[in-house]
């Protein structure tokens, strides 16, 4: 882990949480308190994040302390009141008592008003309208992937989302086919991607790294498997990242050449673009530099040559469901010189 | 499980008669019980569903499952656990006991009743049935519009759903309406509203949720049938149509729904904590105006399910709001609980501690409410396991554990015969430990980012351990369910007699005999007090306990030697109201099949509906 922008207090670190919730949780997590949790909301890594993260401690302590106290009671009631061997005595038969009724009506009143009060605090600070100079990302949702646009910056891609460290960023969702939601726990609060409108969310990245996110919302058959990734790289490596993939696709040569023309002869062309080629299907994401990108197949899948075989191999064994289906299978000879190409859309 | 007196008076007679007479049943303990073996069959299907869900999940990349039949589990297990498992198992305990706690001779209207349950059972049917032709619903318990449309759920998984819920939903209104009208008019004489059972005003509050909730969704999943059977346009986004229909209409049913819920856990908590305390409810008519107003604030919180749909700031706040003021009549009814223990003789029978572990869990379940009602936190809490392990402390804590203690309790009464006790308490510690260990940890996958209704998820997350963890303790929960099942038997089969009274109880149904005659009450009773059978034996609990004891000697005798004067002229079997069910199921069904298989259906059911309106209650008594 990089160093956080801002140092949280002890209360709001994760073992500490996670013990407070239960005593159960401490015995377990001293195990295995070094398990690499790459999707976790506790270690929030933005500044709107660490808004909701500290949300976090004051309405768990809350609620740990008032279940320490009601469960106190319950147990101190039924054990102290229990009835002895052969007492077959009638208690007092009380029916009730205003004063006490009163008391626990207001109490639980001014617990909630504290609630809200802090929630309403953290509402206006995330819900607050993103800076002017924010970066403008244009998510749209498709079963099962994500099409990433960067209206000002003329740059379009697939399930994998740089934006630069200490800037903000500002999402457009929306949706091409059912309900979706956009979620990277590191970095925000999940919101949804609804067809027919634009939702809106906004965060400052404060830590560089790859961030996981998921879809949130059933989406169907491979919800499971619409994944996708955030890479929050340095001013200078976004904007080499921008400038390249802008160009088009290179020139290919040797087996990546043959794997390109076998491309724009195939199906491939009717659902995917290339830019600087024959290939401007929109069906299926833009490949024009997925040889960039650090994940395949909807964020499933690391990209190495293995699995862009296995995935031009079999794409409805590795996500079932999913719009790409082979008319033919491929031949083991076309796979290699696609999986040349495919890997050299640098 | 018959009532054993039922049965075994009949044993002589041949097996057909027997099953005519459930036929036709219109005996509200007949009923009662029909209702009851119903939804635990159904109970049993479900937690099938759950099991083979937490197997494919125990590992990543699990290989158990195809997404398919994963998303159909999820659907099902949510789907049958609200609406054929919770809500009927409730019904059953309506059914059952309100007229016997109010000292009635039958529900307002038998038939009504007798043709709620079979339409219940028509639409459990219709909605299951999908399973034999490989279309089962997959849309989630939830349908949200637009994945629902013919265009992204082909075939007829949704119109399973749809159909089977509409049919489901005539059931509960007719079940509803009846109770309330029960309890309404048909209290013993001096059993003012003030004088009810906490359960039997639980059950008045939840019928208004019912007949309230139910027409939203209603209208919701006719929109959703006429654009899919039809073609309309009621969520179809490109024709101007808003899938954020759906979601307002079924969360403005849905959110009452969990209300309808855990309100009838609430009422048998109520009757068994008193029991057991030897303590009157403590607050009564505080528990009964927070009930009320949980009633009430139940229907403005709704789009609480809906704060990452960005419908805006005011909204946002807003229903923050109003659901965390359900917070405050929530609390006013667990302080009460408590202390309605606090000074009492407390004895730790099974019924009693199913009703502390209930206390427990839904004070969990209560508490991690709040924090998803604060918006930013339910921005990572919605859809992620947190919320899954929320809601299960909530209904398998505050219903499941609240019915179970209430089937320990009221069965002596049902059958005659006393649960197991052992038995009783080994089911109650594996359950109680089971859910715990099933259920808590799934805030900690939550708060570690796990989205629920996923089939699969990949290695490396940080999920593994927990995954495998809950599916472990959720086999504990299966084992709880198999000792329970056991001891139900053994106990129908060889319990110890009850006699009319064995927990020593308080209220009206405890007044006669295990299992009640058929006719309930051979003289109706004259109420003076809230808690009449303990103010019977004990006298109004001012003075000391052995002068209390002395009045015990006042116990309402039931008039042994009635006469010919008190004979009670009961309404007659009939199996009409099982004929206007069928139809409405075959109408129902018809949409999937033909339109004229539809037409045939509703004629059918006319036809039914006017013999039955023909039929005469019961046959005239010779002499008048």
């Amino acid at each position: 882990m990089q160093p956080t922008k801002r140092a949280p207090g002890w209360w709001h670190s994760r073992p500490v949480i996670l013990a407070v919730l239960g005593a159960l949780a401490v015995a377990v997590l001293a195990g295995c308190g070094a398990v690499d949790t790459p999707q976790t909301t506790l270690f929030p890594r933005s500044d709107n994040n660490q808004v909701i993260n500290d949300l976090y401690a004051p309405l768990t302590w809350l609620a740990i302390v008032i279940f320490v106290l009601v469960q106190g009671l319950l147990l101190y009631s039924v054990f102290r009141f229990r009835a002895r061997r052969g007492d077959d005595s009638i208690p007092p038969q009380i029916h009730g008592n205003t004063r006490l009724e009163i008391a626990w009506t207001l109490a639980p009143s001014i617990v909630v008003v504290i609630m809200l009060l802090l929630t309403y605090q953290a509402m206006a600070k995330i819900e607050a309208d993103p800076p002017p100079d924010a970066l403008h990302v244009r998510v749209v949702g498709h079963q099962w992937w994500w099409e990433v646009h960067y209206p000002d910056l003329d740059v379009v891609t697939a399930n994998e989302i740089h934006i630069p460290i200490d800037r903000p960023v500002y999402f457009e969702l929306e949706s091409d086919d059912v309900i979706h939601s956009f979620w990277v726990p590191r970095l925000m609060g999940k919101r949804d991607l609804m067809p027919g409108s634009t939702n809106t969310i906004w965060f400052t990245p404060q830590e560089e790294g790859l961030f996981a996110g998921h879809c949130a919302e059933y989406c169907g058959t491979a919800h499971a498997q619409m994944r996708f990734h955030v890479v929050v790289e340095s001013e200078i490596a976004f904007d080499n990242w921008v400038e390249k993939q802008r160009q088009p696709a290179e020139e290919m040569t040797g087996d990546a050449a043959l794997g390109a023309e076998l491309f724009v002869s195939r199906a491939c062309v009717t659902c995917h673009t290339i830019r600087g080629t024959d290939a401007i299907g929109t069906i299926g994401p833009d490949i024009t530099h997925v040889g960039s990108r650090v994940y395949i197949a909807g964020g499933i899948l690391e990209n190495s040559p293995e699995n862009v075989t296995l995935w031009l191999s079999d794409p409805q064994g590795v996500k079932p469901g999913n719009e790409m289906i082979l008319p033919l299978p491929l031949s083991s000879e076309d796979i290699r010189l696609l999986t040349e190409y495919v890997r050299a859309l640098k | 499980m018959a009532t054993v007196a039922d049965v075994r008076t009949q044993e002589r007679v041949s097996t057909g008669a027997a099953i005519w007479s459930w036929v036709t049943t219109i005996d509200h303990k007949r009923i009662g019980v029909l209702y009851f073996v119903t939804s635990l069959i159904y109970f049993i299907v479900a937690g099938f569903e759950a099991l083979l869900i937490r197997l494919q999940l125990a590992t990543p990349e699990g290989q158990l499952l195809d997404s398919d039949t994963y998303n159909q589990l999820f659907t099902m297990h949510g789907t049958a656990m609200v609406f054929m498992v919770a809500m009927p198992m409730a019904a059953a305990f309506f059914n059952f006991l309100i007229p016997l706690m109010i000292g009635a001779r039958d529900v307002a209207f038998p038939r009504l009743n007798a043709f709620s349950y079979w339409t219940f059972l028509g639409g459990s049917l219709l909605m299951h049935s999908s399973f034999l032709f490989g279309q089962a619903p997959d849309g989630g318990w939830f349908g949200y519009a637009n994945l629902t449309s013919k265009e992204y759920s082909p075939g007829l998984s949704i119109d399973f759903w749809g159909l089977g819920l509409l049919v489901l939903g005539v059931a509960s209104v007719a079940a509803a309406l009846n109770f309330i009208i029960t309890i309404i008019n048909l209290r013993a004489p001096g059993m003012t509203l003030m004088r009810m059972p906490v359960f039997v005003w639980m059950t008045f509050v939840t019928s208004f949720l019912i007949i309230f909730a139910f027409p939203a969704i209603t209208a919701a999943l006719i929109f959703l049938e006429f654009d899919r059977l039809f073609g309309t346009n009621f969520y179809e986004v490109a024709e101007g149509g808003d899938p954020m229909l759906w979601q307002h209409l079924f969360w403005v049913f849905g959110h009452p729904e969990v209300y309808i819920l855990v309100l009838p856990g609430f009422g048998i908590a109520s009757e068994i904590l008193p029991t057991f305390s030897r303590k009157p409810i403590f607050g009564y008519s505080a528990m009964v105006f927070a009930a009320v107003s949980i009633g009430f604030l139940g229907f403005s919180v709704w789009a609480h399910h809906m704060f990452t749909t960005g419908m805006g700031t005011i909204a946002d706040a807003a229903f923050a709001g109003s659901t965390m003021l359900i917070a405050i009549p929530t609390g006013i009814k667990m302080f009460n609980w408590v202390a309605t223990c606090f000074g009492g003789r407390i004895s730790f029978t099974t019924p009693m501690l199913f009703a502390l572990g209930f206390l427990t869990t839904f004070l969990i379940g209560g508490l991690t409410g709040p924090m998803l009602a604060a918006v930013p936190l339910d921005l990572h809490f919605q859809d992620s396991y947190f919320v899954v392990g929320h809601f299960h402390y909530v209904l398998f804590g505050g219903l499941i554990l609240a019915l179970m203690g209430g089937v320990y309790y009221w069965f002596p009464k049902i059958t005659g015969r006393m649960m197991d006790e052992r038995i009783g308490k080994w089911h109650f510690w594996i359950m109680f430990a089971g859910m715990n260990l099933t259920f808590f940890p799934m805030h900690f996958v939550g708060l570690d980012g796990m989205p629920r209704r996923v089939g699969t998820y990949a290695a490396g997350m940080g999920w593994d351990f927990w995954n495998m963890f809950i599916t472990v303790s959720a086999f504990l929960i299966g084992v709880s369910i198999l000792v329970f099942l056991w001891n139900l038997v053994a106990s129908y089969v060889k319990g110890v007699p009850a006699g009319n009274d064995p927990w020593d109880a308080r209220t009206l149904e405890w007044a006669i005999p295990s299992p009640p005659p058929e006719h309930n009450f051979d003289e109706i009773p004259h109420i003076t007090h809230r808690d009449q059978v303990w103010f019977d034996k004990y006298g109004d609990g001012h003075g000391d306990a052995a002068q209390l004891r002395k009045t015990s000697a006042a116990v309402a005798e039931p008039a042994e030697d009635s006469d010919e004067e008190h004979e009670v002229h009961m309404p007659d079997p009939s199996y009409w109201p099982l004929l206007v069910s069928a139809g409405l199921t075959i109408a129902a069904a018809g949409l999937m099949i033909h339109i004229a298989v539809s037409v045939f259906g509703v004629a059918w059911t006319i036809i039914s509906v006017y013999a039955w309106s023909l039929e005469p209650a019961s046959t005239p008594p010779e002499e008048h």
